[in-house]
């Protein structure tokens, strides 16, 4: 005994709202990142009116706002890519079972009352082909869900900057939970004050250390090596493991950097190449009015 | 608030020049501050109904709030650690004003202040 397919439901993704999240993000994204360029371009200033032999420190006190709002801003344009590329895909699945239920709507006037539909060869058959079209619409939605979904998931979100250079591990996470901006507070108050360790003797940042819980010295010593790595005051143990770690994480990034700019070369030329080739058929595919576009890889 | 610009031991400061910087930073602090916060909203507004990228929008909203909010607190830090240097400063140049045998004591108690 077969079942009479039945209309799927409404749109199951309000891809309008999708879209419209995807512009507010990269929209956001961008002034966050300009806020922090601002901030940093307008804080040279300082030097007008402060000349000190630290006058180079201070002027650089800000980079670490421009690179960690940069920071922010890409990973929140990538998610807005990813959050584009699902609402086309989502539009064209839902497109496609709306096509679907209104050939199932004409079918069921067809075979309703009874099941003498069943004894039709042609109802049968079509019976069939509208379920498998449901389904594999419902299949198109899962698939743009899941790998909309899997592309956020992988976007890293780098833990600030401080000051000093390069101070973080690429790609590391700030811990949740804990006290302010995710790290103990042990932690965010040195992380974010650049005169914690000023005045400071040798002998006191032996002190403050010793005061540290031992999961935090371990925060500073992955996340933060630069920080500590040159710090009288902290056994040399700890200084040696943060420079080995900050080591560690300048060749990962110097990696990160030449993959992408190879990847990026590679790309560039390709398509160029590709864009030259299929200019004339693109140009033509698109006056002829298709209907939908799958997306294609704009995460 | 602060005396008039003067040397001390080798720094020179406009205190209200630095205070006008200090001023449009955290003007910046805000609109960090602001569009960190914003940026956020519209991240979690964006499941369009789909319960799993709902997920991953709300994982990732949590991965990324603090790197949002550390360029502005950031920007906070700087102003304020500026604008304590310069107290250290202007109170040097009172002692220094008063004549006292302090000058020296401020001057060389300032330095290391400023010097981050």
């Amino acid at each position: 005994m077969r079942r009479l397919v039945t209309a799927p439901s409404g749109a199951r993704v309000d891809t309008e709202a999708v879209f419209d999240a995807a512009r507010a993000v990269g929209n956001h994204a961008e002034a966050h990142a300009g806020a922090g360029a601002e901030a940093t371009t307008s804080w040279f200033r300082v030097a007008d009116g402060y000349s000190a032999p630290e006058t180079q420190q201070l002027l650089g006190s800000m980079e670490p706002v421009r690179t960690a709002s940069e920071s922010f801003s890409t990973a929140a344009q990538a998610v807005a890519r990813a959050l584009t590329t699902f609402a086309i895909e989502a539009e064209a699945a839902e497109a496609r079972r709306a096509r679907a239920a209104t050939s199932i709507a004409s079918f069921r006037t067809v075979a309703k009352g009874d099941d003498s539909w069943q004894q039709d060869p042609a109802l049968v058959a079509q019976n069939s082909v509208l379920t498998s079209e449901v389904a594999a619409a419902e299949q198109e939605l899962c698939e743009a869900e899941e790998a909309c979904a899997r592309a956020i998931a992988s976007i890293p979100v780098d833990a600030p900057t401080v000051m000093g250079g390069a101070a973080t591990a690429p790609g590391a996470v700030p811990p949740s939970g804990g006290g302010e901006w995710g790290y103990p507070t042990e932690v965010s108050r040195v992380i974010l004050n650049p005169f914690f360790f000023i005045m400071m003797t040798p002998e006191e940042v032996t002190a403050w250390w010793d005061t540290v819980s031992p999961e935090s010295q371990a925060i500073f010593i992955t996340t933060f090596p630069a920080l500590i790595g040159g710090k009288d005051g902290l056994p040399a143990k700890v200084r040696d493991e943060a420079n080995r770690s900050l080591l560690v994480s300048l060749r990962t990034a110097l990696e990160a950097e030449e993959e992408r700019l190879a990847a990026e070369e590679e790309n560039f030329a390709e398509i160029s190449v590709q864009g030259y080739r299929n200019d004339g058929q693109a140009f033509r595919a698109e006056s002829g009015g298709g209907t939908c576009c799958t997306g294609n890889g704009l995460s | 608030m602060y005396s008039r610009r003067r040397p001390v031991g080798g720094w020179a400061i406009s205190p209200a020049s630095v205070l006008d910087v200090t001023s449009e930073t955290r003007r910046a602090a805000q609109r960090l501050a602001d569009s960190g916060n914003d940026t956020i909203a519209a991240v979690v507004r964006g499941g369009g109904g789909s319960a799993i990228v709902q997920a991953a929008l709300d994982d990732f909203a949590a991965r990324a709030t603090p790197l949002a909010q550390w360029s502005s607190a950031r920007a906070q830090a700087v102003a304020d650690g500026t604008e304590s240097a310069l107290r250290a400063y202007d109170q040097a140049q009172v002692e220094m004003a008063d004549g006292s045998d302090r000058s020296q004591v401020g001057s060389d108690r300032f330095a290391p202040r400023i010097a981050w």
